[in-house]
């Protein structure tokens, strides 16, 4: 189990890096004089260190923000960076597009917006539609994808409009000059292949890989205080911002055990390794409402690295999925190096600011939710559409007989120091008819139920009219009522 | 075609002028492989540069042990501000920026001292470990403070034309108000870059990512205490820069420069984005006031405006910036009897800098706020009120004396009214909005009128190098920096056009002080109207050469150079030949070319003259639909008719005016900076300062260019434009407050930007705490 570094390939040739346990690998790409991929901000906010990762030959390209992603997590996968995407030749159909379209002005977010543009195209049909009718986004779906694939893309000059012309563009390539190219060698598997004689660097820290959940639990025996690390979108920025350093890291992210995802009858049960984009896909037709709340998670990038263990593991107070986890009645599944497993509602696993019922040597096993039949609405205000932290997050669930109320999950998130359920406001709900003058009472309630904060996206007393809003929101669409977000809706119409 | 006035001859070949010829580095840039600062590969033996500051906002440094960074891991060299060899001081006109902090810390992120180590990570890890004893003081934080203080880092000056204070009161009504405008962001992509290598004369030279290299060049001089001819400054190309660079990026070429000198080693200076955020300057933040005198038709006929700019700790560039805000308060109307006042306060926050519009921005808004409020108290259509307010006939006088001439905004505005449908529109929003819905719905036209020229008048000068090389390939420097807008590529197609070859056959290089020596910044949307013209002057000289050579050897006729080659009558030579047989001919093929801008003035202790060469328009109209229970919106149309003359590029002005739109929304949106009551910027991440993205950009979004020649003597009659397109987002923030409009059809106030929690508050005013007003 002695760590080695870490082999990969990049743009085609097979790579291996030792060095800091930490290392990110846009500081790696940059120190190999890869400069086309570049720092715009460090923390995954701005997209310039997009690259595309596949984690098997042959397999398909997601976009990834190199700033953020740990390099020692990249064992045996494939890394294609602006350098590796075109020969000189024949440039790539998004590169021609946003040459052509007047794309790029000070060109510095460029190579960011091209490999997400890149990655996006090569999964998309071939088509031709007018720009007019992909810019009316709200009703045709592949204008709505493009605008989602560079959501994660921050561009200062051109104010998007002609990058979204050249995505547009792009689209009438035909299918094989959009094909991508395997950052694999060609014909080769990185396992067998000889290793590439120089290591860089000497190891600084330890990384631990395990493959499954014996390993694991073995590593955590051995190291009680290691850190884990799934997708690292969150954990890196201590690294980046802070200049931290971990003595040992251990990736989860290799853990097929942790990737189950299920659902029967009103339920599901979630791996913690289950990225938030595999999550996002499946919600789309089977939890809908999930799926479509997860298009304003974080980014594409972010989405592609993040997890759902992750998310419940940092118990940040403004972490999107708390309030909705917390309404469907989540439950935890929390394993530990000895091999035990208990089972904890996450009202309970969630201890305060930052902190859970996670002790040293435990990690997050999955989580079960329910109620997925039940009428459910998941609500984030934002300063900005997207890729924002919520103001305020607002997660209801009613089980409803006729207009009464048999149940009710409500749960916040950015007005206390953790995301926590309104149990009065739960009680004051359950057992009575759902009518506009209990809605009206239940506005009127929940102020003193929450205690949120003035900071830098909000003042207190706008998250308190916004927190009863939301929830009266929820509760008149489950009288019939829906009320859709200006982002979805035409006032023509 | 019209002969260019002026001395510049460019009547033949202008096939490539007026072309969409793409960004020079295009092709560079989606490939990855344009070069900038960061990515310049250095000797092994390079140093980073990291800098730390003082834990308070203001107050006095009272001991700065640096022993633990001193010995921390890879650190080299550490430097404070007894370790500067000539002048602490870096400030671009007048003093006290200062380099590092002596023994008053005048704001939270002031440079105490900087370390130099063998990685950027270990810079940073060592300034972590100064530690500081320090006696704190409160911190002024607004520009109300420091005007109750009367602190100021400039002295208050006024414009005033007739007698306002008689007129407003003989005024049959009128409107007062207040507006806070926070400041903005500049977010370039690339953070704040510079590397400085030593060399054997005791010199430096220095690459950078900066607007203004001469000033560079000066204070890396001055802090070194060495002449002007020992320091090199070169800029490629900047990662965006929008103002945030035309100052800022000089402190950090002195620092890297100090420890080049102290080292022997090259040395490089990155700011780190969140650092960047917090020690750099920005958009100032302003508190208006105005009052507006005006009769029953809405003719406005006295103001009083007044303008405080949150200035920071100390002058930078606030002067002519405050004055910019000045000279836009009147935006496009006539305000007869007129004072302006402009006050730049001095406050303990990060002293702001240039940014796209220059104050400019600031003060149109204050009257655009202005003209809304009047329309609502006549219940006018806002648009009628500002066309009868528009420059006209008999009042066309600005209050700082300038004629106003060649008005376009009449036909800009009712041409835009009728294709963007506005009157139909408006009346329909009127009537979604007297319905109970869960929404609103706000719609608003307004005008820009922009100032073309810097007002400090010397600094309209340019300067430029051409070289033809014996293949007959051109090499041409002008003074201007190329930071995405374009320049390089218009000044290589007005080249190209003069020489009768393709663009590609001229080579624009790097900005480079010691080709073009003593130059201005990069800045007031200048860089074309210059360069182009210094561009064409060295030109003309070399085409007089070749004239006289020509005539020399048999060749009487007006050489006219056409498609790769040069023709005198029936006489007829590829360029090269002609390049070729000029140099065995013993011609020079090198020359200088100047410009200055002509007709320009201006009085500052008057308060009058003809500061602006010319003005260039533009008009927007954009509809919203907020939702008035969380105060969320979105916009959902925006039209636009913008003047750039006559266009020598139409892709790259398209470029600016989306461009500059979109962050003026920006600006006036969800960009909201946030200072904590310590003083310290809470606002310090793309995490928590958001600026636009694809998202925001509206479904329907019409630009057209409102091409009509400009009648003043500008390279092929075209006009500047970089920063005119970023105001047209008022009528963003105009429709926003339209949404907002009380059932009695009065305005709220609205500070600026308007966030959802600042439109939520608008829709519920009493409910609006104290703590989000400022």
């Amino acid at each position: 189990m002695q760590w080695e570094g870490v082999q990969f390939w990049l743009n085609g040739n097979p790579r291996v890096q030792v060095g800091a346990n930490d290392q990110t690998l846009l500081d790696y790409l940059r120190h190999e004089g890869l400069t086309g991929t570049k720092e715009g901000c460090a923390s995954g906010d701005c997209g310039a260190c997009t690259v595309l990762i596949q984690d098997e030959v042959g397999g398909s390209h997601y976009p990834a923000n190199a700033c953020i992603l740990p390099i020692q997590q990249l064992q045996h996968q494939g890394v294609l960076t602006v350098e590796g995407l075109a020969n000189a030749e024949a440039l790539n159909p998004v590169q021609a597009a946003l040459i052509e379209q007047h794309g790029s002005q000070c060109g510095f977010c460029t190579p960011g917006f091209v490999m997400a543009m890149a990655g996006w195209l090569s999964a998309q049909p071939e088509a031709t539609l007018s720009d007019h009718a992909l810019m009316a986004v709200n009703a045709n779906p592949i204008g709505k994808s493009a605008r989602e694939a560079i959501s994660g893309n921050l561009c200062r000059c051109t104010g998007y409009r002609p990058i979204l012309a050249a995505a547009y563009q792009a689209l009438a390539h035909p299918v094989e000059n959009r094909r991508l190219p395997d950052s694999f060698g060609a014909g080769s598997d990185v396992t067998s292949s000889p290793q590439p004689e120089v290591v860089s660097a000497t190891a600084i820290g330890a990384f631990y890989r395990p493959e499954n959940l014996r390993s694991l639990e073995a590593i955590l025996r051995l190291e009680p205080g290691a850190i884990l690390v799934a997708g690292g979108t969150d954990l890196m920025l201590e690294v980046t911002q802070k200049q931290s350093q971990f003595s040992c890291l251990v990736s989860t992210a290799r853990i097929d055990e942790l990737k189950q995802l299920e659902f029967f009858e009103d339920q599901a049960v979630i791996g913690a390794g289950v990225t938030l984009s595999t999550l996002k896909q499946i919600a789309e037709s089977a939890w809908p409402q999930l799926g479509t709340f997860l298009s304003r998670l974080g980014s594409p990038q972010i989405r592609n690295r993040g997890t759902v263990g992750g998310n419940l593991g940092t118990a940040s107070p403004i972490g999107d999925l708390l309030p909705i986890f917390l309404a469907m009645d989540a439950e935890v599944t929390v394993g530990d190096a000895e091999g035990n497993r208990r089972c904890i509602e996450l009202s309970e696993f969630l201890t305060g600011y930052r902190q859970t019922q996670l002790g040293p040597g435990e990690y997050i096993l999955s989580v079960r939710v329910q109620g997925l039949e039940d009428f459910h609405r998941y609500y984030k205000v934002t300063k900005r559409q997207e890729d924002d932290i919520a103001t305020v997050g607002v997660s209801l669930r009613l089980k409803l007989d006729g207009d009464t109320i048999i149940r009710a999950r409500i749960a916040v998130g950015g007005v206390a120091e953790k995301a926590c359920r309104l149990r009065a406001i739960e009680a004051q709900l359950e057992g009575v008819r759902l009518t506009p003058q209990l809605i009206e009472t239940i506005r009127a309630a929940v102020g003193s139920q929450i205690r949120p904060l003035s900071d830098v996206r909000a003042s207190a007393a706008y998250r308190h009219v916004l927190t009863a809003n939301l929830l009266a929101r929820g509760l008149t669409a489950a009288t019939g009522l829906e009320t859709r977000s200006v982002f979805e809706v035409e006032p023509d119409a | 075609m019209r002969k260019l006035a002026g001395q510049v001859d460019t009547v033949h070949h202008q096939q490539v002028l007026g072309e969409q010829v793409p960004h020079e580095s295009s092709q560079l840039h989606v490939k990855g492989q344009a070069q900038y600062v960061d990515d310049v590969l250095l000797p092994a033996n390079a140093l980073h540069v990291a800098c730390g500051w003082a834990p308070i906002s203001a107050g006095q440094i009272l001991s700065m042990d640096l022993t633990s960074v001193i010995a921390a891991e890879g650190v080299k060299d550490v430097c404070c501000y007894g370790d500067v060899p000539g002048s602490n001081d870096v400030s671009p006109v007048f003093e006290g920026d200062l380099l590092f902090a002596e023994s008053e810390v005048f704001f939270h992120g002031q440079t105490a001292f900087a370390v130099a180590a063998t990685s950027q990570l270990e810079a940073l890890k060592a300034v972590r470990l100064a530690k500081f004893q320090t006696r704190e003081k409160s911190p002024v934080l607004t520009a109300a403070e420091a005007i109750a203080n009367e602190s100021f880092v400039r002295p208050t000056r006024s414009f005033q034309m007739g007698d306002p204070s008689a007129a407003l009161k003989a005024a049959a009504m009128m409107v007062d108000n207040e507006l806070l405008i926070r400041g903005q962001e500049h977010f370039y992509l690339e953070g704040q870059v510079a590397v400085a290598t030593p060399q054997e004369d005791g010199g430096v030279s220095i690459i950078v990512s900066s607007q203004h290299p001469s000033e560079v060049q000066k204070l890396v001089a001055s802090t070194l205490s060495i002449p002007l001819n020992l320091v090199r400054v070169a800029v490629r190309r900047m990662g965006g820069a929008f103002g945030g660079k035309e100052t800022q990026a000089a402190p950090l070429a002195c620092i890297a420069a100090l420890f080049a000198v102290r080292t022997g080693r090259t040395v490089k200076y990155r700011l780190p984005r969140r650092d960047d955020m917090i020690q750099t300057g920005k958009r100032h933040d302003f508190e208006s006031r105005y009052t507006i005198g005006f009769n029953e038709a809405g003719i406005i006929e006295a103001a009083d405006i007044s303008l405080a700019a949150r200035c920071g700790y100390s002058a930078d560039l606030s002067e002519g910036i405050v004055d910019r805000a000045m000279f836009h308060a009147d935006n496009a109307y006539s305000l007869n009897q007129a004072v302006i006042t402009g006050y730049r306060c001095r406050t303990n926050t990060v002293s702001n800098t240039a940014f796209r519009g220059f104050g400019g921005p600031q003060g149109m808004l204050t009257i655009e706020a202005a003209m809304d409020d009047v329309a609502a108290k006549l219940n006018l259509d806002p648009l009628d009120l500002r066309l009868r307010n528009l420059y006209r006939p008999g009042h066309d006088e600005t209050p700082y004396g300038q004629i106003v001439t060649d008005f376009r905004l009449s036909e800009i505005m009712t041409t835009l009214s009728e294709s963007a449908d506005y009157r139909s529109r408006r009346r329909q929003i009127e009537a979604y909005n007297t319905q109970n819905n869960p929404y609103r719905r706000g719609i608003a036209l307004t005008p820009v009128k922009f100032g073309i020229s810097f007002t400090a008048t010397h600094l309209n000068q340019a300067g430029a190098l051409i070289h033809i090389y014996s293949d007959g390939s051109v090499h041409l420097n002008h003074g201007g920096t190329e930071m995405g807008q374009g320049l390089f590529t218009k000044v290589q197609q007005v080249v190209a056009s003069a020489l009768g070859l393709a663009p590609e056959a001229i080579k624009v290089s790097a900005a480079e002080t010691e080709k073009v020596p003593n130059t201005s910044p990069t800045a007031a949307s200048s860089g074309t109207d210059l360069n182009a013209m210094a561009s064409l002057d060295a030109v003309a000289k070399i085409k007089a050469r070749l004239a006289a050579y020509l005539r020399e050897t048999g060749h009487p006729e007006e050489p006219i150079y056409e498609g790769g080659k040069v023709v005198c009558g029936d006489y007829a030579l590829p360029w090269a030949d002609l390049i070729q047989s000029a140099y065995l001919a013993r011609i020079s093929l090198s020359a200088t070319g100047f410009y200055k801008t002509p007709d320009i003035h201006f009085d500052r202790d008057a308060g009058k003259g003809r500061p602006f060469y010319y003005y260039a328009f533009g008009a927007a109209c954009s509809e919203v639909l907020v939702d008035r229970s969380t105060g969320e919106y979105r916009l959902c149309q925006v039209d636009i008719c913008h003047d750039v003359g006559r266009s020598i590029n139409p892709a790259l002005d398209l470029g600016q005016i989306e461009g500059g739109f979109v962050q003026g929304m920006g600006w006036l949106t969800t960009e909201e900076l946030i200072w904590g009551e310590d003083g310290r910027l809470q606002s310090n991440s793309p995490s928590n300062y958001k600026i636009p993205t694809a998202a925001d950009v509206p479904d329907r979004f019409s630009v057209k260019l409102f091409e009509q020649d400009n009648p003043e003597a500008t390279v092929f009659h075209s006009k500047a434009v970089g920063e005119p397109p970023l105001m047209l987002a008022i009528s963003v923030w105009c429709a926003l407050r339209d949404a907002c409009r009380r059932a009695d059809g009065s305005l709220p106030r609205l500070n600026a930007p308007a966030t959802p929690e600042q439109i939520f508050w608008a829709l519920n005013e009493t409910e609006m705490p104290k703590e989000r007003r400022q």
